[in-house]
């Protein structure tokens, strides 16, 4: 019984806050492979430390934690062993009802443009850019990364430098 | 482009996107995840700390059931040395991950830390994991090299092989352990710091800096280590060197054994001779007329092991054993199982016999002027068949093997001492009667002389209660103690592998001495006589002889030794004085226990001179000891 209010609880945050672990995932790797390899890994480790989740952050953040602490850790060579496994997720893209297609093209690309200059950051720049993009507050990302939030006002704003040089370098690029 | 807008095509992306979940897959994928954790513990830990505590139980099993230096015992504490600071290390820095849901700065740190103590640990492998070893396996490979070498040149070479062994098994084992930490530590290493430098700030540059210090670690350091074993080697050999060397007994100060009228004179001659020669343990009997005027015993039963021999203790006789085989053929001769003149070719009519031996005498065999060579092929020393059917039917083989070759030399022509002869004797007398060569000289010599404490190879000694003496081989390092179990093989038994009490010993000689008188009641006074003369050279049947005038000497002597690296023996009988002498050592030093023997042979006829009716004021100043 406690495991499947355990499984019910995980499901409804995986619902929530899902594609932070997609996104952590596509951030840190640089083929649909890998990604896929790093997205399970990133939800076994949810998976096992959910229990130790005390209720001091909330979902959103203790997502990112360990998203982003197993990114972190995650080493190209235990690919081979996850390829062997059966997929756990399935990640699909449904397009917005009434949406713009022209707009819709036009974001896809910006978000391409976003995920091929994150991949040129230093790890840590990627992470807190990453919790930007997603909107979280300033308290949230000093949780999330344990430094202080005038800490993270400095980093942001030179990781944030440094994205739009290479935003630019790149829409103005041969 | 607007930060504003990046935010917004990254939140229209983001809620396009939908994940769904297998949870049972997820569930089911976690455990065996954590199954696998599990193992992968399980394996690392019993590959680091299990392996040594197998080792442990082993080398303690090993040590107790073999006979091993005590060195073998240094690499115990080694062991669980290793063992212990493994778990102490454990115990302080647990290798466990930091959970996931706690803030990445924190993961860092923790994972940083985990990874510097890592390549601290591999760094100073050598320190904590190796020397140990290595020092203990030295010491032993050391110890081993000085009891097993008889030289400088042989030890420095056995012990240049082992340390050339362990430098390249433990540099291989440092390589191993360098790469890792050149390879994978500090490659992730160097990523963390540059994660933790950009969550801190530019703080953890200089920590960049301090920590990458302990990347240098050059040739010098290499030389540093290398020259700790090579000094830590010098020392060894010093300590084993001050700890086996020297005087074989140097705590041993126990006061000798004596019995007899007139032994102070002896007991003080043995002591003065067994330090002297520096044997492990000396005794001797002198009997006149059958009566035991003097016996002394002084040393040790097995070297540094504080029990002393005793006048009544059994001695290996070595080549002793081919007067008792020739006594026991006599015996067999008078019996008319046997002739003298019996011949190889009588005995062995087999095809393969080569026609040379064929007329070759059992008297020719007993006297060495068979054409027999001195010794059998190396192969045969390694067999040690049990005594009974099995020795008996590998001595007939031995000597088949022996006889379907040329002889060494014309038979009858020219003297060579051999134990090839003897053997070939005692198989043609196991092949006229059918009985073991064992069975007959108990049958024909230990039983009818009242030889109570005379038997086969050395004597029984266990480790704990030694019974009896232990022999003792020359060792660069000083004596080394060898079980009561090695011997030569018992193949070549007939010429060297019988021992007995000094009593017995010197019945038996006494037996030969009433014998020359023609007072023998064991064998007749014709068969005392062709078992004493001489054809060619020194050499009789089983007995040297030195006539009155021969190199000096003022009396005939009958005398004989032997040797099986590990003892001495030597028995003398003097007609004329009706005196015995009987010497033995538990020690290899032939040359050293030899010139005792004399020694005491020389001051026993002083001593005892004035008994010789009409001979009185002989002496044998002047009276050099020839080799046999």
């Amino acid at each position: 019984m406690v495991e499947d209010d355990r499984q019910a609880l995980f499901l409804t945050w995986l619902d929530e806050h899902g594609s932070s672990v997609v996104k952590v995932a596509r951030a840190y790797t640089l083929t649909g492979d890998e990604c896929q390899d790093l997205a399970q890994e990133i939800l076994l480790q949810a998976w096992r430390s959910a229990p130790s989740f005390a209720g001091k952050a909330t979902a959103a953040t203790w997502f990112y934690r360990v998203a982003l602490h197993t990114a972190m850790n995650w080493k190209r060579k235990d690919g081979p062993r996850r390829t062997r496994q059966q997929p756990l997720l399935d990640v699909q893209v449904v397009p917005a009802d009434g949406a713009c297609s022209t707009e819709q093209v036009q974001q896809r690309e910006t978000v391409e443009q976003l995920y091929r200059a994150i991949h040129q950051l230093p790890k840590a720049d990627a992470a807190l850019v990453l919790l930007y993009l997603d909107e979280l507050s300033y308290r949230e990302m000093a949780d999330v990364l344990g430094i202080s939030e005038s800490n993270v006002g400095v980093k942001l704003n030179r990781a944030k430098k440094a994205l739009s040089a290479l935003m630019n370098g790149e829409s103005h690029g041969p | 482009m607007d930060p504003d807008q990046l935010q917004q095509a990254w939140r229209a992306q983001s809620s396009q996107t939908r994940v769904t979940v297998d949870a049972d897959l997820l569930r089911k994928e976690v455990e065996r995840n954590q199954r696998d954790f599990g193992a992968t513990i399980l394996r690392r830990d019993a590959v680091e700390i299990g392996v040594a505590l197998l080792l442990l139980p082993y080398w303690v099993y090993k040590g107790l059931t073999s006979s091993l230096p005590w060195t073998w015992w240094l690499t115990v504490p080694a062991i669980l040395w290793v063992v212990g600071y493994f778990l102490a290390d454990r115990r302080r820095y647990p290798q466990t991950p930091s959970s996931p849901g706690t803030p990445l700065l924190d993961c860092v740190k923790n994972s940083l830390g985990q990874i510097e103590h890592q390549i601290w640990l591999l760094r100073h492998v050598f320190w904590w994991y190796l020397l140990p070893f290595t020092i203990s396996i030295l010491a032993f490979f050391a110890h081993v090299s000085l009891q097993t070498s008889e030289g400088w040149l042989e030890a420095i070479g056995t012990g240049s092989l082992s340390f050339g062994f362990l430098i390249a098994l433990y540099s291989f084992i440092d390589y191993i352990n360098q790469r890792a930490v050149r390879t994978e530590l500090e490659p992730r290493r160097r990523e963390l710091l540059a994660l933790l430098a950009s969550l801190n700030g530019d703080d953890a540059a200089g920590e960049l800096a301090t920590t990458g210090e302990a990347e240098r670690f050059g040739s010098s350091g290499v030389l540093r280590r290398w020259l700790v074993v090579a000094v830590a080697t010098l020392v060894i050999y010093g300590i084993l060197l001050m700890v086996a060397g020297g005087a074989p007994c140097s705590g041993y100060a126990d006061a000798p054994r004596r019995s007899g009228p007139a032994s102070d004179w002896l007991a003080k001659l043995i002591v003065d001779q067994r330090k002297e020669k520096q044997l492990v343990g000396l005794a001797a009997m002198v009997t006149v007329d059958g009566n035991v005027e003097a016996a002394a015993a002084h040393g040790e039963r097995k070297v540094r092991s504080g029990v002393s021999v005793e006048t009544s203790d059994r001695w290996h006789l070595g080549g002793i054993s081919k007067s008792v085989t020739a006594t026991m053929l006599a015996r067999l001769v008078e019996a008319g199982k046997m002739k003298w003149t019996d011949t190889i070719g009588d005995a062995f009519p087999e095809d393969s016999v080569h026609e040379d031996w064929k007329s070759v005498t059992l008297q020719q065999l007993l006297t060495d002027t068979a054409g027999a060579p001195a010794n059998f092929p190396r192969k045969i020393w390694a067999q040690h068949p049990a005594l009974g059917p099995k020795c008996t039917e590998a001595r007939r083989e031995a000597v088949l093997d022996v006889l379907a070759e040329n002889p060494a030399s014309p038979p009858g022509e020219e003297y060579v001492y051999s134990n090839v002869g003897y053997t070939i004797a005692a198989a043609m007398a196991e092949q006229a009667t059918g009985a073991h060569w064992e069975e007959l000289v108990k049958q024909e010599v230990f039983d009818p002389l009242g030889l109570a404490d005379s038997g086969f190879g050395p004597p029984e000694s266990g480790d704990e209660t030694l019974e009896q003496p232990r022999g003792h081989r020359v060792r660069l390092g000083g004596k080394a103690a060898a079980e009561d179990t090695e011997d030569n093989t018992p193949i070549i038994g007939p010429a060297a592998t019988i021992h007995m009490s000094l009593p017995d010993l010197c019945t038996y000689a006494a037996e030969h001495l009433r014998g020359d008188l023609g007072e023998g009641e064991f064998l007749s006074a014709e068969t005392y006589q062709l078992l004493h003369e001489r054809d060619f050279g020194p050499y009789s049947s089983g007995w040297i002889r030195r006539l009155e005038g021969d190199e000096g000497h003022r009396y005939t002597v009958y005398w004989h030794n032997g040797s099986n690296t590990m003892w001495y023996a030597f028995v003398a009988f003097i007609p004329e004085m009706k005196l015995v002498v009987a010497v033995v050592a538990n020690d290899g030093d032939s040359d050293a226990a030899e010139a005792a023997a004399w020694e005491i042979v020389k001051a026993s006829v002083n001593q005892f001179d004035f008994l010789t009716d009409g001979r009185r004021g002989k002496s044998l100043e002047g009276a050099e000891p020839a080799t046999p």
